[in-house]
């Protein structure tokens, strides 16, 4: 669904996406990596906002940088940016309709039903008719979450869709974006990736350093996590745990008690080698 | 209504008779008192209640509530925000009202006001159809199927079919300026103005700022007007009537606006996507 080949764009000296090569199939896809990774960038290619400097990108199958199959990707596809512009003086119902009408369904009929569709999907029929200026971050986000479902498009690219969610809305988060085709997400919370994502890529300054599934992620860390009552200065990381002892990333010391790793200590250790 | 025990129950035919609509003010207003505490009563006036005609009801209410906006979506796209009205109003009012009150304030010298801004409606059309600030979907327009030539042509047209009528109104309008040459200036302002525009909806497509461009071109065109007047040193009308109804500059508005048109179709990607990071 989202195939890229050396996919490049840069901002002055700064390669933001330097070489990107990758290949999605359909499932819930995670895009990990510290901020100013290159994650943003990335996401707003594959919605067709920014254009590639160099390399290829193919979405559905089409190639965006051709006029008519660039028009024909993005009535396919749904697209939640880091900063959703929303318009305090609409409703959640008016902006909806509004993309709606920016996506070319000019049927008013359809609109009502497809408004009332995707503002039941993110729980906010109950506020459908208040200004968005009066709703709370989270409805705001569940807002621009709505918009980009409208039309049920085979490919969702959402920036950091659960910011600014309280855990009741994560959860439901989680149910919608299971039932959608292809979703290209970023987030910063490592557990969303061990709930919902088939596969993970993991970038830093601009290139992609892992693919594979979260267990795969967690895996990098087999052997290499143990715990101890006393933090240990060998270390490469180490943090006290909510038990009380210390959780330690590194060559474990002979003797030492080694634990099964998770997500966290594996995505924690690749940005540890990154960075050194 | 009947009694049991220490509470009385509604009987079918004051339940018939309330979901006909046919019971009194005061009895309905009791007997919907009792309901909200008897789910016994409750359970029987749903038994009685046609259900399809029911969820026709609830239908019908939503539609009234939930109803989009009545405006066409072509309107709808173009000026959907108070903040989209005001540019588009913004536009009109530069050649509908400043250039009526200028000749009536200075008279012929008015006709030049009007000539330096009548070709801004349009260039003022574009201009705003490029504002993204003023597009209440932000990013997420962007990537959407009419974005990019698409709707900014739309905006700038929706815009400029409205100032452009006006701009020629006023001057036929005017008594004073009845007759040929007026009738020849008032349309003469026109392939320039689409020229002037055509080069501003160019500049969406580099990285130039399309309302400087914007401004830039309106400053050559009042600069033009400047030079005729001062060569000439005077605002006779059929001065003006010969220079700018003149093959030599209607051939060159022309040449423009058709150059920069076809040159924007060619570069049209560059608007489809954002045009700053």
């Amino acid at each position: 669904m989202i195939e890229t080949t050396a996919l490049t764009k840069t901002f002055g000296r700064t390669h933001a996406v330097d070489e990107v090569t990758l290949s999605t199939g359909q499932g819930v896809i995670g895009l990990l990596g510290p901020n100013g990774a290159g994650k943003t960038t990335l996401l707003r290619m594959a919605a067709t906002v920014l254009a590639p400097d160099s390399g290829e990108l193919r979405l559905l199958g089409l190639d965006p940088t051709r006029a008519t199959e660039r028009v024909e990707i993005r009535r396919r596809l749904g697209y939640l940016p880091q900063n959703p512009g929303l318009y305090p003086g609409f409703t959640p119902y008016d902006m909806v309709d509004y993309v709606a009408v920016l996506k070319e369904h000019t049927d008013r009929a359809w609109r009502q039903q497809e408004a009332r569709r995707v503002l039941e999907a993110v729980e906010l029929t109950d506020v459908m008719h208040k200004r968005i200026r009066s709703l709370s971050g989270g409805m705001r986000q569940r807002v621009a979450l709505a918009c980009a479902l409208v039309g049920d498009p085979d490919l969702l690219v959402l920036d950091e869709p659960a910011n600014g969610l309280d855990p009741d809305q994560r959860l439901r988060l989680r149910s919608l974006l299971s039932q959608s085709s292809t979703v290209l997400m970023s987030t910063h919370n490592i557990s969303e990736v061990s709930a919902l994502c088939q596969r993970v890529y993991v970038m830093f300054d601009g290139r992609v350093r892992f693919t594979g599934t979260p267990a795969d992620l967690a895996s990098l860390a087999v052997g290499r996590v143990w715990e101890d009552e006393r933090q240990d200065p060998q270390a490469i990381r180490s943090w006290l745990t909510s038990t009380g002892t210390y959780r330690h990333l590194g060559h474990p010391p002979n003797g030492a008690q080694v634990v099964d790793p998770t997500l966290d200590d594996g995505y924690l250790l690749l940005a540890r080698k990154e960075h050194t | 209504m009947s009694s049991h025990h220490t509470a009385w129950h509604a009987d079918d035919s004051d339940l018939a008779t309330y979901l006909a609509g046919r019971t009194p003010t005061v009895l309905a207003a009791s007997l919907e008192s009792h309901l909200i505490g008897c789910a016994d009563c409750r359970s029987r006036l749903g038994a009685l209640s046609d259900v399809a005609e029911r969820d026709r009801a609830w239908d019908r209410l939503a539609d009234a509530v939930d109803r989009p906006s009545r405006s066409p979506w072509i309107v709808r796209s173009a000026i959907a925000t108070p903040l989209m009205v005001q540019a588009a109003a913004m536009a009109v009012l530069l050649v509908g009202l400043v250039p009526l009150l200028a000749a009536t304030a200075w008279g012929d010298r008015g006709l030049v006001t009007l000539l330096v801004l009548a070709p801004l409606a349009p260039v003022a059309a574009v201009a705003l159809a490029y504002r993204d600030t003023s597009d209440p979907s932000g990013e997420m327009g962007l990537a959407a199927p009419v974005a990019g030539l698409r709707l900014v042509a739309l905006r700038a047209l929706l815009v400029a079919a409205v100032a452009m009528p006006i701009a020629v109104g006023v001057l036929l309008g005017v008594d004073r300026w009845i007759g040929d040459v007026p009738l020849r200036l008032a349309f003469a302002w026109c392939l320039p103005g689409l020229a002037l525009a055509a080069l501003v909806l160019l500049a969406g497509t580099t990285r130039l700022d399309p309302a400087y461009v914007a401004v830039a071109a309106s400053s050559g065109w009042a600069f033009l007007i400047g030079v005729i007047v001062v060569a000439e040193r005077s605002v006779r009308l059929d001065l003006f009537a010969d220079a700018i109804a003149g093959p030599a500059v209607q051939g060159v508005a022309l040449v423009v606006a058709a150059a920069a048109v076809v040159t924007t179709v060619v570069r049209r990607d560059a608007v489809s996507y954002r045009r700053t990071a």
